[in-house]
């Protein structure tokens, strides 16, 4: 165990030897000041750091309160626990130290034990305290992203955990989790296990505290008390409702730490955090509910988040490296583009792969991966939309004044690739194309090229989510699909591989759903993949259903080895085939969030008064949807043609 | 979607309640972090209370399942009824969770 330094500070050297001959045999190591400037000097050194400071009061040159206040002012020192030396009918001194953060004090003429066991008690709670310091430190802050949760816990351990959870969503997060830390133990030792204040007084003096509390989480009154932690996140305020399953206590006593408690070991704990915490803190009922709040600034919580890279390669076109400069949210760094979240780099004309754009385009690498390069047009809306959904995906929320500015250049860029469904399928084949976005850009893409022999390739392709993020991934799997050999390999290989790439270039949670297929009218056949999508369906030429096959399987990009298989459906001469995303399903009713949507959808287009081919009953079904549902739509039907 | 963890033996629950989609995104850091910073071994998803799992929503069951991953644990879904089951059927997420 690291020895515990303390330093005492006190002009009476028969003082300072009384302190140190009860303190030495207990294991805490000793230096002495004999006055404020002594004592000043002795903590500012720096190598030497202390574990508590026990003061005397008055003292010549700086007396103690002056050295009190310079220690709460340097940030270094403010949390290095006092223990203030008084003689007990000084209450006025008392009080002022209590103002000024002292919390422990000792009476003189000193008790050995009480010395002890106040000592020890300071300098516990302060490696306490610089325990949830490291691990707040290692925290990312993203649970202040929770709006509304409960937690549930039973161990001080897990108390200490959740403290630190809680408290790295907030600013001052030291001292609040120093508070919940204090709330939560007592909901656990006072509540849950209901061990009294005298009890506690017993047990800590004879050292079987933690022993104690131990023997009871496993007895059988008390192992499945829980205590459960509410938390409610609003603009500018959190709100924490902590409940524990026992008796209650007379909290009133505790809220502020009076004369009665100043030289007990304990219970100060809920003075200080309601003192040094929380905006609020407040009990309920018989008081085994406590609620406490704390007011923020959100700008002041974010602060901390540090700034994404974007390397500029030289060349990259004027109007779009001046664009990216402008974003004061992200940092353009310069050297060798290793370790940046985006590298922008020009194309050049040899190997880029668009048209008209390409002595204007964009290659934007992210994140080093070589399965992450997509090339755009130089335009630098768009660049900046498709980097800010990249790198900066909550600057592109929805509705956000961003998100406002720079979704139509997403919308521009996505409706170029999606083919024209009257230039596609020359004479074999006649294509009918729905889409449309529940939000600013749709998360939904299709497409399809002509193939040999009369065959006709298609896709559609849900990614996960709403909005620009989501659009941004139809952009990627376009790209990626515009640099895989799509002519000679089977939908399965195809799928496989996209999943393989998705998976490497993709944040978690982000997939694509998807089918890819080839139609072949001289066959009346159509052979796909499937990865999680509605189930591809086949009507005849009066538009009677035939049959379905089955959408079944993994989102591409959610495993990177999931072995798609190759499924085929015949088609009827004259029939069709009809391929669509679940958005479709939003349109049929109200209750497209229960089960059974696909045989709901089949129902409908059976019945659904318009009659006529296939194409024609799911024009009718989708223009008889009042709005646009709740999810992004496409939907694609294709018809033999004699 | 409401959540509320409770931990039993070497077992964490995620009790989920209501729909699992979009507008739940910002739940799942937080759902996250109070799964794995238990030291049970085990976590369970109980989606008994799911009524609607949108697309978002199973990327949230991955996000979980990769921070799991880092971790050396294994999650289990149990519960799933009604349309939910049938999106994670469809989804094939058997092939990623185990199903109880």
């Amino acid at each position: 165990m690291p020895s515990v330094r303390l330093l005492i500070v006190d002009d009476e050297d028969i003082n300072r030897q009384t302190l140190r001959y009860c303190l030495e045999p207990a294991g805490f190591q000793i230096d002495e000041a004999s006055d404020g400037a002594d004592a000043w000097q002795a903590l500012c050194q720096g190598e030497n750091t202390y574990d508590a400071i026990l003061l005397d009061r008055r003292m010549p040159e700086m007396d103690g309160m002056e050295l009190l206040a310079k220690i709460k002012g340097e940030a270094a020192l403010r949390d290095v626990p006092v223990i203030m030396q008084t003689a007990m009918d000084r209450e006025q001194e008392i009080i002022d130290g209590i103002e000024a953060g002292v919390h422990y004090y000792l009476t003189k003429p000193y008790d050995a034990d009480v010395l002890v066991s106040v000592v020890r008690s300071a300098t516990e709670e302060y490696a306490r305290h610089c325990r949830l310091q490291t691990e707040l430190a290692k925290r990312s802050g993203a649970i202040q992203l929770m709006t509304q949760g409960t937690f549930v816990l039973r161990t001080p351990t897990e108390a200490d955990a959740l403290a630190v959870l809680l408290a790295s969503s907030l600013p001052r997060s030291g001292a609040i989790a120093m508070g919940f830390s204090e709330l939560l133990i007592n909901a656990i030792e006072h509540g849950n296990l209901e061990l009294n204040y005298a009890e506690k007084s017993a047990l800590l003096a004879e050292g079987r505290w933690d022993e104690a509390i131990e023997a009871r989480l496993s007895q059988a009154t008390y192992r499945d008390r829980r205590v459960m932690v509410e938390v409610t996140r609003t603009a500018g305020r959190a709100v924490f409702t902590i409940a524990d399953e026992g008796k209650g206590f007379d909290w009133q006593a505790y809220m502020d730490l009076t004369m009665e408690r100043v030289f007990d070991t304990h219970g100060r704990g809920i003075a200080m955090a309601r003192r040094m915490s929380f905006s609020t803190l407040s009990y309920k009922g018989r008081g085994n509910v406590v609620e406490a709040s704390v007011e923020f600034e959100e700008a002041k919580a974010e602060a901390s988040v540090a700034k994404p890279e974007i390397h500029l390669k030289p060349n990259i076109d004027g109007d779009v490296e001046e664009r990216l400069r402008d974003v004061s949210q992200w940092a353009v760094v310069s050297g060798n583009g290793e370790g940046s979240d985006l590298v922008v780099s020009p194309v050049s004309q040899e190997i880029s792969q668009s048209d008209e754009n390409t002595d204007r385009a964009i290659q934007l690498s992210i994140g080093g991966l070589p399965a992450a390069t997509l090339e755009l047009p130089a335009d630098p809306d768009l660049v900046e939309a498709v980097a800010r959904c990249l790198i900066l995906p909550e600057s592109m929320e929805l509705g956000t004044a961003d998100e406002n500015r720079l979704a139509p250049a997403l919308v521009r860029y996505q409706s170029q690739l999606l083919p024209d469904p009257d230039a596609l399928g020359g004479e074999r084949y006649a294509i009918s194309a729905w889409s449309a976005a529940c939000s600013s850009v749709s998360g939904d893409i299709w497409g399809g090229f002509d193939l040999a022999d009369g065959k006709l390739a298609l896709f559609v392709a849900d990614m996960a989510g709403h909005g620009p993020v989501a659009g941004l991934g139809t952009l990627r799997l376009s790209a990626q699909m515009s640099d895989m050999d799509l002519v000679n390999e089977t939908p399965d290989v195809i799928l496989r591989r996209l999943d393989a790439a998705f998976k490497q270039a993709l944040p978690a949670g982000q997939y694509a759903a998807m089918l890819y297929g080839i139609i072949d009218s001289a066959a009346g056949r159509f052979e796909y993949a499937a990865a999680g999508v509605p189930h591809p369906v086949v009507f005849d030429r009066a538009g009677e259903y035939v049959a379905s096959g089955s959408g079944k399987g993994l989102p591409v990009g959610a495993s990177g080895n999931f072995p798609y298989e190759l499924r085929s459906l015949d088609i009827p001469a004259g029939g069709a085939l009809v391929l669509f995303t679940d958005g479709l399903f939003a349109l049929l009713d109200e209750d497209h969030k229960k089960a059974h949507a696909f045989d709901r959808f089949l129902a409908n287009m059976a019945g659904n008064g318009v009659g006529g081919d296939a194409c024609k009953r799911l024009a009718g079904l989708i223009s008889a949807a009042p709005n646009v549902g709740e999810d992004d739509l496409t939907a694609l039907c294709v018809t033999l043609v004699d | 979607m409401k959540y509320q963890i409770s931990e039993k033996g070497d077992t964490v629950t995620a009790q989920i309640s209501g729909q699992m989609t979009f507008s739940d995104r910002g739940e799942v850091s937080g759902l996250s972090l109070a799964l794995m910073r238990v030291n049970a071994e085990k976590i369970v998803v109980d989606l008994s209370g799911v009524e609607y799992i949108d697309s978002a929503g199973l990327g949230v069951l991955l996000i979980l399942r990769e921070a799991a991953q880092d971790k050396g644990k294994d999650i289990t879904l149990t519960g799933m009824t009604g349309s939910a089951k049938e999106v994670l059927e469809l989804a094939c997420f058997d092939t990623l969770f185990t199903f109880a």
